[in-house]
């Protein structure tokens, strides 16, 4: 009678720690951030600049130094090309655009009449001082190019504050 | 049915409410760091390989906040003030032995100096070169406003220097720029019948060692201490057993001194400060009297040997240059 009393004890005993795991397992999975995906439809432009920039972000960690680099300035470009002047321009250097670009229409003039509609670049050299990288790139026209033409030289200056969020001038050609 | 399993639950209860109460303690802690740790999302840190305050020469090293810290600080305001021409104020940042074996205590020569670094307003970056004990070597880079410019018209080009911070016994960091690391009083003399060798003191810069030293000349003798024509003349010598000759040797006609005189000289070797292998003595290796000298110069490789065989002594002196900080 007394060992039935007491395995019946170790049955309650159990089920209860079970009970305990399964209610723990819920708990879990219920507090594990989701990562809601909003309709498209509903989505406001800021909520899609973020998640374009929390993309970016996730594909600049898992960068080199020297690729981050590269592609900040591939941005930069890409913005030129798709003749997004503005956004270009807001990635300079505050005292940069005071000294060679003050307006945007002066940069936009600058950037229409000296950076190719579609640019093929090739990466020379890269040295940092601090935080300030230096970049000596070669620019070439991919439509107009060919193997006898001249290309552009140019130095790069970017200084990386953090995951996408950089600052930025070249040598004004 | 119903009625029994709830008797037979709440009976559960009451017999195991110490246990049930400590599941349910611990499901409260659970949920309560799961709901914590849902919260806590690290930003996770810029990688780059710039770390401004880990040693160059030994990786292993690196500089605590607590002296990072005010060392930033000395830099950001030494740099400011130079490139907003307050001499004075940067000058007296600097510790007073770099004042004086420097610049010789003369603001003039430490602006000489500086525009050798900064002629135009400059930036600059900072790295921790090596560290000694409570002795921190920084080498700052000096640069225009490579942002501001993007090189147009322009080179990447810099001006560096070590700039050098010991922590004193009291908290307070001295700083010393210009390469100057430290200064040493030796006082140490030998002497024979001929010659009289007073090491007096060293300033030591980074990659240099300069010796004070005095010399006299008890002789009525023309003697020669170096002229180029013996191996070893002169040699500072490392606890390693390697030696350094003297930097002057290529540029100057020699050490030599008349009867009775008595000169004094500075000696100056390469040596870098934190290569872990200390100076221990400096060697006279070929101390001449002469009985006849005639010189080096348009002098005939004969007479030159000639004047040496018929010298009166040739000897050698070695001297300690250990000194206490």
């Amino acid at each position: 009678m007394a060992s039935k009393k007491k395995r019946n004890q170790k049955i309650y005993v159990i089920g209860a720690m079970v009970l305990l795991i399964v209610i723990l397992a819920i708990n879990f999975g219920l507090t594990q951030k989701k990562k809601e995906i909003p309709n498209q439809q509903e989505q406001t432009k800021e909520e899609i600049a973020n998640l374009e920039n929390e993309n970016i972000i996730a594909k600049l960690q898992g960068m080199e130094e020297r690729d981050r680099i590269e592609y900040y300035f591939g941005m930069f470009l890409r913005e030129m090309e798709e003749e997004e002047y503005e956004k270009a321009y807001q990635l300079l250097y505050e005292d940069f655009k005071k000294n060679y670009f003050p307006t945007l229409d002066s940069f936009t003039q600058y950037a229409q009449k000296t950076f190719p509609e579609m640019s093929v670049i090739e990466y020379e050299n890269i040295e940092r001082n601090g935080d300030v990288y230096i970049l000596w790139i070669t620019i070439d026209d991919a439509l107009k190019g060919g193997p006898n033409t001249e290309k552009q030289k140019m130095n790069v200056v970017v200084r990386e504050n953090d995951y996408n969020d950089f600052e930025m001038s070249f040598s004004v050609i | 049915m119903f009625t029994d399993m709830r008797i037979k639950f709440l009976h559960f209860i009451r017999k195991h409410k110490k246990i049930v109460f400590i599941i349910i303690c611990i499901w409260a802690i659970v949920f309560i760091i799961n709901l914590l740790l849902k919260n806590y999302e690290p930003e996770p840190e810029l990688q780059t390989t710039y770390t401004p305050h880990t040693s160059v020469m030994d990786t292993k090293s690196s500089v605590s906040k607590s002296t990072s810290e005010p060392i930033e600080q000395m830099i950001e305001e030494y740099v400011k003030n130079c490139n907003e021409a307050n001499w004075q104020k940067a000058f007296d940042m600097l510790s007073d032995a770099c004042k004086e074996y420097s610049f010789q205590n003369d603001i003039k020569e430490f602006m000489k100096y500086v525009y050798t670094k900064m002629p135009t307003e400059k930036r600059y970056a900072i790295q921790d070169y090596s560290n000694d004990g409570n002795t921190y070597i920084y080498q700052i880079k000096y640069t225009d406003d490579l942002l501001a410019t993007g090189l147009t018209n322009s080179v990447y080009q810099y001006t560096e220097e070590k700039m050098v911070f010991k922590r004193q016994k009291d908290g307070s960091i001295e700083m010393a720029v210009g390469n100057f690391v430290d200064f040493g009083e030796i006082k140490n003399i030998s002497e024979n019948d001929y010659v009289k060798v007073d090491v007096k003191s060293v300033i030591k810069y980074y990659s240099t060692e300069v010796y004070n030293v005095k010399i006299t000349n008890r002789t009525p003798n023309t003697i020669v201490f170096a002229d180029g024509q013996e191996k070893n003349e002169i040699q500072l010598n490392l606890k390693s057993s390697d030696a350094r000759d003297r930097m002057e040797a290529q540029n100057e006609d020699g050490i030599i001194l008349g009867p009775n005189e008595s000169k004094n000289i500075t000696l100056s070797f390469q040596k870098f400060y934190d290569n872990k292998d200390d100076s221990q003595s400096i060697t006279f290796g070929a101390i001449r009297v002469m009985e006849k000298y005639s010189g080096t110069e348009n002098v005939s490789e004969e007479v030159i040997q000639s004047e040496i065989q018929n010298a009166i002594a040739k000897f050698s002196v070695n001297i300690p240059v250990i000194y206490e900080d």
